[in-house]
């Protein structure tokens, strides 16, 4: 009970910073396997079945730009922020180092209360 | 990569056609790399096995395809109380009305046994509402059509001093009193074991002993008051709350229980051997058993009935209605 309350919560907390995560690694053009290896190399695993389903809402959503084009012998679809991806990154960079901060005052408060 | 080829096209059955290469050439990309890496690794091609491994890291090809389909649900969270509150309210209103028309066409015929064995149809009326009740809101779903943004909050019921009616005790306590209607009117089966009014008929092993006329009386009122509870239980299938509506019925019925019960007690007598018997005394003695017993069941019931009079009195004189601290109204200064 207790482990599989732990792993829900955890992957609640992730989902949010994932989008974040893979909106910023964008701003340099990737495609799927190696923005999931750079992800996975700065400590944020992620499986195929998130990412590639989270690029394609993005991009629906207009965050994202993609093309295919051909990479050693092989067609790969790049992905890159679009200009309102952009914005909205800024704009979601700067909640979440509000949230941060928040969360740093919080922990420190009750450090201090202990 | 004949296995890749393979989960590939598993992977696109379950794909919308319209996505189906797209989505199918990004994943081929991604699995490839992926053997590729491997291979990189080992220093060799990978055998059969080794690519069964990869392929099964990336899910049953259902769920793989899955994963890019928008809906996943019949009917999603912003949906759900609104589709399980419609749900109830809807069965309530039809359970009700079976009950309700089943007792009128039976008092209209004279029967009502019949009525209530064909129960049956009862459960296709409920998996019709159920369908018809999802297949709505399935649609208004997949339509992205949530429900009213705006509401009313003086709209909300008041809190009462008790909990709300429970709608499975309400069904428990219609089904055991139309049951019981179902007997006393005549329910083909039931009359072989019971003996029955009407006719004046007796099961063979207690022939020769007949009831007394108050049963007429007892019974009559004992309909009146499982009618009663019908009525009132379809009221609350539909409206929970109206928890004073059931604590007034309850006591009314317990008070009719209590006043027929002590009619009851004054008879004393209430089967008695009616015909020849082949042992007079035999069945004088049992008559006089049965009586004692019937009498202690009334007795017991008039108590049963008291005490379920004054414990509904209470639950109506209970006014105040429950109102946290944090309710209370706000004083503008």
């Amino acid at each position: 009970m207790i482990p599989d309350l732990y792993e829900n919560l955890r992957l609640e907390l992730r989902r949010g910073c994932l989008t974040l995560a893979v909106l910023a690694h964008l701003r340099a053009e990737h495609y799927g396997y190696t923005l999931r290896k750079a992800l996975g190399e700065h400590g944020l695993e992620i499986d195929e079945g998130t990412l590639y389903p989270l690029l394609r809402r993005l991009e629906s959503q207009g965050l994202l730009r993609s093309e295919w084009r051909e990479e050693n012998k092989r067609n790969k679809r790049f992905y890159r922020l679009s200009p309102d991806g952009s914005a909205i990154l800024e704009q979601l960079l700067d909640e979440w180092r509000r949230l941060n901060a928040s969360l740093d005052r919080i922990f420190e408060h009750q450090a201090l209360e202990a | 990569m004949e296995l890749l080829d393979r989960y590939l096209f598993a992977v696109k059955q379950y794909l919308p056609k319209a996505q189906q290469s797209d989505i199918v050439a990004e994943l081929s990309d991604e699995i490839q790399s992926a053997m590729e890496d491997r291979q990189t690794a080992l220093g060799r091609p990978l055998t059969v096995d080794e690519q069964s491994n990869v392929l099964e890291n990336y899910g049953r090809p259902e769920l793989a395809a899955a994963r890019y389909l928008k809906h996943q649900y019949l009917i999603g969270p912003g949906l759900f109380p609104f589709y399980v509150g419609t749900l109830k309210v809807v069965l309530s209103i039809v359970v009700g009305l079976e009950i309700v028309a089943a007792a009128f066409f039976a008092i209209a015929a004279g029967r009502i046994g019949p009525y209530f064995i064909a129960w049956g149809t009862l459960w296709s009326s409920i998996f019709w509402v159920i369908g018809v009740v999802t297949l709505i809101f399935a649609i208004r779903e997949r339509a992205g059509a949530a429900w009213p943004a705006r509401w009313d909050p003086r709209k909300l019921p008041v809190p009462q001093g008790v909990a709300p009616v429970s709608r499975f005790s309400t069904g428990v306590d219609m089904f055991f009193n139309a049951l019981f209607l179902s007997w006393v009117m005549d329910l083909p089966g039931v009359r072989s074991t019971f003996w029955h009014l009407e006719s004046g008929g007796v099961p063979a092993a207690l022939a020769p002993l007949s009831l007394a006329p108050i049963w007429h009386t007892v019974l009559d009122a004992f309909v009146a008051i499982a009618v009663a509870r019908i009525l009132q239980g379809c009221i609350n299938l539909v409206r929970p709350d109206l928890t004073r509506l059931r604590a007034a019925t309850l006591l009314v019925t317990s008070f009719v229980t209590l006043v027929v019960s002590a009619f009851a007690l004054t008879a004393h007598a209430y089967v008695f051997v009616s015909g020849p018997a082949p042992d007079p005394m035999r069945y004088a003695a049992a008559a006089q058993a049965l009586n004692a017993i019937v009498f202690w069941c009334f007795a017991c019931a008039i108590v049963v009935a008291a005490v379920s009079a004054l414990f509904q009195l209470r639950v109506l004189l209970q006014r105040a209605p429950l109102v946290s601290p944090a309710a209370r109204p706000l004083v503008v200064l």
